[in-house]
């Protein structure tokens, strides 16, 4: 668990980064920090594994006041993904992933094993990549060895400054659901940096939206977006919120029951998860040619069905209010 | 024909000679020019002045160089290698500084975050990402020093500058060439072997690998 406690953070020449922002991380959650460029969202998580200094207020890392702690081992013992990727140019992608192991003394074949086990996690085969230097991978490429050199020493905590900031939009999706579903496998506590509200809300189970220096409201993605507790807040999601809210409320509460031996099912079949979004319904309902799909939980468990009928009528609702 | 069979062993001769007279002030500006340029790069605030100072050494005149040098070290080896110390120092010691300087930002702040601390990053990181501007100092300065080390021929310290003054002292062009060629070879082959020794020093740059 991270605290934040009424910290404040003031650069030379009077520039107020973080103002006197309050905040909690709990163990296992995705946070996710939103705003707009320049609000301070940066500066808040170099706070956290202090390669910037407190000006003022306190920070707990499980109950520990983070000044108490060696720096170093305090940011060895964070994963982070920084801003702009941040490779060593010099060192091979095996290497870049075995940093923080190398730094905290493992062998070298524990070193190599865990790399190649992080490239595969991360989609990349280790036999062709793990020779390879930074300047010879596209940005895609780049990204997953910065999550994976992140993740290399298991770290309970992990840090990403907008690890798919400088990606194209496809690549960039394709990333967020190759990559999140694995730390929360990993049951990782992620603090995660954007300026994309989509991204946002598609990878955070919290979101706390930031402007200014200060957090204005946190909260699962769907609570903020529905119910904003203020004007900055409302403002910054109003051009997109229709679609946020396609992409936010869940199928859950739609689920019908429905005899699942009367469901036509081959490999082809589309069907939804109840913390899929309303979007993804409409997605699996295109492909499907029976007005209706089934859901399934984690474990593959059958809960019933959504159907084109729920979908249309829930559509229409959004539209409305 | 007969000419060059006759002077080649003075030639080879000279030439160890030259290279020692270049070797050891390259070597000697290395070791302390590296470190010195290191330290600069952590106390911003004397940079500028060691870096003046190098500059204005590097400005005196080579054959005022050596007259300063004679009354304090007297004619010989010793005066030529301070006085090519001095030259080789001022290339190395600011190529080390901007180098480090000019190492990216984000990979510095990627070591800082990952935990290294200042002497790992210094180690693992900014030197070897400064290899090759490091590294580019050391060439100039040796194509810089192979150059002086011909004035050597006249304060005594030997090397190919000796048949170059003979030359000119007999009026005798094919001496002054027996000389001025090979150190103009030996300029060119230790700038080809530096680079070499640059390419193998700094992996991963771009365009690198075939
Ligand atoms: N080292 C520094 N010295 C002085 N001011 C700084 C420094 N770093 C950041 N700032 C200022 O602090 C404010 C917050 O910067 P920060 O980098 O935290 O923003 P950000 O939310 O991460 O922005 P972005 O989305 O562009 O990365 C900005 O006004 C910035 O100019
Ligand atoms: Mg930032």
């Amino acid at each position: 668990m991270i605290l934040l406690d009424h910290v404040t953070k003031k650069y030379p020449g009077d520039v107020t980064a973080v103002d006197d922002l309050s905040l909690e991380i709990k163990e296992g959650e995705t946070f996710v920090l939103v705003g707009t460029s320049g609000c301070g969202k940066t500066t808040t998580m170099k706070l956290i594994n202090r390669l910037v200094d407190l000006t003022s207020g306190t920070i707990k890392l499980d109950g520990r006041d983070i000044t108490s702690m060696d720096s170093y081992s305090l940011r060895r013992s964070l994963g982070y993904v920084i801003q702009n990727v941040g490779l060593f140019p010099h060192f091979t992608v095996e290497r870049n992933v075995g940093v923080v192991p190398e730094l905290i003394g493992w062998d070298k074949t524990k070193i190599h094993t865990r790399a190649s086990e992080l490239l595969t996690m991360v989609g990349l085969s280790p036999e062709e990549f793990a020779v390879r230097y930074p300047g010879e991978l596209s940005g895609g490429q780049q990204q997953r060895v910065g999550v994976a050199r992140a993740l290399a020493a298991d770290p309970d905590v992990i840090l990403m400054d907008e690890p798919f900031g400088a990606l194209d939009p496809i690549t960039r999706e394709t990333l967020q659901s190759e990559l999140s579903p694995l730390w929360n496998e990993l049951d990782k506590t992620v603090v995660f940096i954007t300026h994309d509200i989509f991204e946002a809300v598609k990878i955070g189970d919290r979101i706390g939206v930031m402007d200014n220096g200060k957090i204005l409201q946190t909260g699962r993605p769907a609570d903020v977006i529905k119910q904003p507790e203020n004007e900055t807040v409302s403002s910054f999601f109003a051009q997109h919120r229709f679609q946020l809210e396609l992409l936010t409320t869940r199928i859950e509460p739609l689920v019908e029951a429905f005899d699942e031996s009367r469901i036509k099912r081959d490999k082809n079949t589309p069907w939804l998860h109840p913390h899929d979004g309303l979007i993804d319904a409409m997605d699996a309902l295109k492909i499907s040619d029976d007005q209706k799909v089934p859901v399934y939980d984690s474990k593959k468990r059958y809960l019933g069905i959504i159907s084109h009928e729920t979908v249309t009528r829930e559509i229409l609702n959004l539209i409305e209010q | 024909m007969e000419f060059l069979i006759q002077i080649y062993p003075e030639i080879l001769d000279r030439t160890v000679e030259h290279l020692y007279l270049t070797a050891v002030p390259i070597g000697a500006a290395a070791l302390t020019g590296i470190p010195v340029g290191v330290i600069l790069t952590r106390k911003i605030f004397i940079s500028g002045k060691v870096l003046g100072a190098a500059s204005v050494i590097q400005t005196i005149p080579s054959l005022a160089m050596i007259g300063f040098m004679i009354p304090l070290f007297g004619i010989g080896v010793p005066a030529a290698l301070v006085a090519l110390y001095l030259y080789s120092l001022l290339p190395i010691l600011r190529n080390t500084f901007t180098g480090i300087n000019g190492v990216d930002k984000a990979v510095i702040e990627a070591g800082r975050g990952m935990g290294m601390t200042d002497h790992q990053l210094l180690m693992k990181v900014q030197l070897p990402l400064a290899v090759p501007v490091i590294m580019a100092g050391i060439r100039t300065a040796t194509v810089i020093v192979v150059g002086i080390a011909t004035l050597a021929g006249i304060m005594g310290a030997g090397g190919l500058g000796n048949l170059i003054f003979q030359g000119i002292a007999m009026v005798n062009s094919d001496l002054i060439l027996a000389g001025a060629i090979p150190a103009a070879m030996l300029a060119l082959a230790l700038d080809f072997l530096l680079g070499k020794a640059e390419r193998l020093l700094s992996p991963g740059r771009k365009g690198d690998k075939e």
